[in-house]
């Protein structure tokens, strides 16, 4: 097969650029811990009632769970419970474990300005961990269309500071 | 004598498949338009917010599914039929697949402007991805799946003229533009089997009431199966085009025949096995199979710059012919002002724009920073809206004047009508992407809420509203032009012997400098299918194991 | 609009293709892509300093992100 000398030389630098693009997200993924949401239980999401998206909210996690607080949101046509109707509402400095289902059509779960955005799909969970450094009031919204009022759906997150956090608005 | 004289069968079916992707760009590019001064609250009151996604659904599907696959369809009944020498083996069975595909076109047509009727049962809001539980009417998925039947047969068309070529040429290589066309094809055969599995076994017994409920993920995944495979059937064309067109426009020859079609094996067996990462953000699929999908994707850069090279270097080649020296002085020897070739290298250009968002796109964990934002449409408006469209508006100013025997009018405005286009998409895409990051959301009416405001990275909000309310201005100018440029060709053109310079000169490096293996055709399919297999056999199972149709959502009609 | 169409005409009638207006023959042995191989090597440089910034200030610099 006739390659030309520079045609040669132009592989091994894309081989390169595809092996360097690969090796930063590895970086990414075990170094500074970025990660992508994987598998999880899958629900029924015609029987939720039965699960803690029955009553959502911030709960207090389990004693010796890894993470701090978890917070169960139910995304639905058209809005987040809770997320809409009042804030979300985290304190700094803590684990916190989302858990998103919907009860209706694909929706999505994005924190405006952030890292946080994932898919919201009947039947299974998202679920993923994270953790806020300062105190500040987020936006929420749906971005996979859901109906014709997927535009109004929205929201607020609202991260206070660890001291101000009030441990009795929690789902007990 | 050009095309039309020595093969006037092919010609007919060739123009006809233009005359619907034509139309169908017509149509889908002016709701273009209306969505991008609706979403910027520059004019709200064309349509209602609710009737957007109606139009949406108009736009993705007659620019992204019929413009496409019929534009497509004429390309290769040219390609085939010119390079094997030989028209098509049966016409009356290369018109049933136009017909077919045609027909499949009008239902779904019909089922997505039902929306627009108050009080129409017949709807079909759901967007070119058609994620269930949300339910469109029956017509809709039954009409894609014959658009995609109509497709299959077209396939089994070229194969039908490749055989029969074979048995008169056993010793001689698959001519080039032949050999692109099948395995555009062979990929397409993979790849929509996960569509016509979801669409034919899940969302049409669904639609018609069979079942009541369903499991979004499994149709979304197969959906996913085939949506990224797509892309490149898209774009395997523009390839097709600047591999054995563009270097003659250029007045040069291909650099290398057997980079083509190392390049296009290299697609067949990749393209299939990344649909994954249009799930990175979704949960029910586990991160190992998502790394996968990771390094498959990343690694289908490499074909994209092996053709980067080999392009550009048929272009340089042209230019130097043309007396071009130095490292980057020949580019002006370039023939800028013939409209054909302007068109295929801007697009080009912005091509590689394009591939570094995609990059981002692809690269996991990255890519949660702009899923589902406007960056993503951003993105897909510089490879399918201007890589793909661009590059086909432009190969038809050299290909109809030789499918009707008449030249070219209004050559001025088809010489300003590609640098508009790069200039509206240059405004729009940018601000797109912009947009992204600030996170703004794609697929959405009215990107403007009560509880928050966005903050642009870059720039200004209302800048980048502005650049997109403008962007799509210059663009929907630059369609009109392209759409009268053709029409009056079409049909008032002079008539001529050579209405435009025919001839492909052939490769600098020819097919006798290409491996004989790289012609084996059944060799890469089953490489193709073995990688498919491992990508998704387990998953799928898992997805199946409980059930088609659970854990089951209850049917959401739009 | 006529006479620009006429005079669009009379442009496509005196136009020559572009293998009219070649002045040399370059064959495969003579011809080496030198400017191909800068203009590709240039693109390779701005995708590697995009994606730098992109990964490590525009995301990985922008939290709160999803930890796991």
């Amino acid at each position: 097969m006739h390659i030309h000398r520079f045609e040669r030389f132009w592989i091994g630098v894309s081989l390169v650029a595809i092996a360097i693009f690969i090796a930063t997200v590895v970086i990414g993924f075990s170094v500074y811990d970025l990660r992508v949401i994987g598998a999880e239980k899958t629900v029924d999401p015609q029987n939720l009632q039965e699960t803690k998206f029955a009553d959502p909210g911030v709960r207090k996690a389990e004693p010796g769970s890894e993470v701090d607080y978890e917070v169960y949101v139910m995304s639905r046509q058209f809005m987040f419970n809770p997320g809409t109707a009042e804030p979300i509402t985290v304190p700094t400095d803590a684990k916190i474990r989302f858990h998103i289902t919907s009860p209706d059509v694909l929706h999505g779960f994005e924190v405006v300005g952030t890292n946080l955005n994932t898919m919201v799909i009947p039947g299974q969970v998202a679920t993923f961990t994270t953790r806020f450094d300062t105190p500040k009031t987020y936006g929420l919204l749906c971005n996979e269309y859901c109906g014709a009022a997927h535009h109004v759906m929205e929201g607020r997150l609202k991260v206070v500071s660890k001291s101000q956090f009030n441990e009795k608005q929690l789902v007990q | 004598m050009t095309f039309i004289d020595n093969y006037p069968k092919s010609a007919k079916i060739a123009k006809a498949n233009f005359l619907v992707a034509f139309i169908a760009l017509a149509i889908g590019g002016l709701f273009g338009l209306i969505q991008a001064l609706h979403r910027t609250g520059w004019a709200r009151n064309i349509i209602s917010s609710a009737e957007y996604y109606t139009m949406l659904t108009g736009h993705g599907v007659l620019l992204a599914l019929v413009f496409t696959t019929f534009f497509i369809a004429g390309l290769f009944v040219w390609g085939v039929t010119r390079s094997l020498d030989r028209e098509p083996e049966n016409m009356a069975f290369s018109w049933s697949w136009f017909w077919i595909m045609l027909i499949g076109t009008l239902m779904a047509t019909v089922a997505i402007l039902g929306g627009f009727v108050e009080g129409s049962s017949i709807r079909a809001a759901v967007l070119y991805t058609f994620y269930p539980p949300m339910q469109a009417h029956p017509l809709f998925y039954i009409g894609a799946a014959l658009l995609i039947i109509g497709s299959w047969m077209a396939g089994a068309d070229w194969f039908r003229s490749y055989l029969a070529w074979r048995k008169e040429h056993p010793d001689e290589r698959i001519p080039l533009q032949t050999y692109m066309t099948l395995f555009t094809m062979l990929m397409w055969y993979v790849c929509t089997v996960g569509v016509a599995l979801e669409v034919v076994v899940l969302l049409i017994p669904w639609s018609l009431g069979w079942v009541n409920q369903i499991d979004p993920l499994l149709p979304r995944t197969l959906f996913w199966y085939f949506g990224h495979a797509v892309v490149y059937f898209w774009l395997l064309p523009a390839y097709f085009v600047w591999y054995s067109i563009l270097p003659k426009l250029s007045g040069g020859r291909l650099f290398s025949d057997s980079m083509a079609r190392i390049v296009f094996i290299i697609f067949l067996i990749l393209s299939t096995p990344v649909g994954y990462h249009h799930q990175y953000a979704d949960p029910g699929i586990t991160v190992g199979f998502k790394f996968y999908a990771m390094a498959t994707t990343l690694l289908l850069l490499l074909p994209s710059l092996l053709t980067l090279f080999t392009v550009v270097a048929s272009m340089e080649h042209g230019a130097k012919q043309r007396g071009g020296k130095g490292y980057f002085a020949w580019l002006g020897k370039l023939p800028w002002g013939e409209p054909a070739f302007a068109g295929c290298a801007l697009a080009g250009i912005m091509f590689a724009a394009g591939g570094f968002s995609g990059i981002i796109n692809a690269a996991m964990n990255i890519n949660i920073l702009v899923h589902n934002t406007i960056w993503v449409p951003g993105h897909f408006h510089l490879t399918v809206g201007t890589a793909v469209a661009l590059t086909f508006m432009a190969i038809s100013y050299w290909l109809v004047p030789q499918l009707t025997g008449r030249k070219l009018k209004n050559k001025t405005l088809a010489l300003i009508q590609p640098y508009l286009w790069f200039l509206g998409m240059t405004l729009m895409s940018n601000a797109m992407h912009r947009g992204g990051l600030a996170g703004i959301p794609r697929r959405t009416a009215e990107p403007n809420y009560s509880q928050f405001d966005f903050e642009a990275v870059f720039g200004t909000i209302s800048e980048i509203k502005w650049q997109i309310a403008i962007g799509g201005i210059l663009l929907t100018v630059s369609l009109v032009f392209f759409l009268w440029v053709i029409f009056n060709s079409w049909f008032r053109g002079e008539r001529a012997d050579k209405p435009v310079d025919d001839f492909i000169p052939a490769a600098l490096s020819g097919p006798e400098h290409a491996p004989k293996i790289l012609d084996n055709i059944k060799l890469w399919v089953l490489l193709a299918i073995a990688l498919v297999l491992i990508a998704y056999s387990v998953p799928l199972a898992e997805m199946v194991m409980d059930g088609l149709f659970s854990p089951g959502a209850p049917t959401i009609p739009v | 609009m006529d006479s620009n169409d006429k005079k669009a005409e009379n442009e496509s009638n005196s136009e020559t293709s572009p293998s009219d207006e070649k002045i040399r023959e370059l064959s495969l042995e003579e011809f080496n892509p030198h400017g191909t191989l800068a203009l590709t090597l240039l693109y390779f440089v701005l995708l590697l300093v995009l994606w730098f910034f992109m990964y490590f200030v525009e995301f990985a610099g922008h939290g709160p992100s999803i930890l796991s």
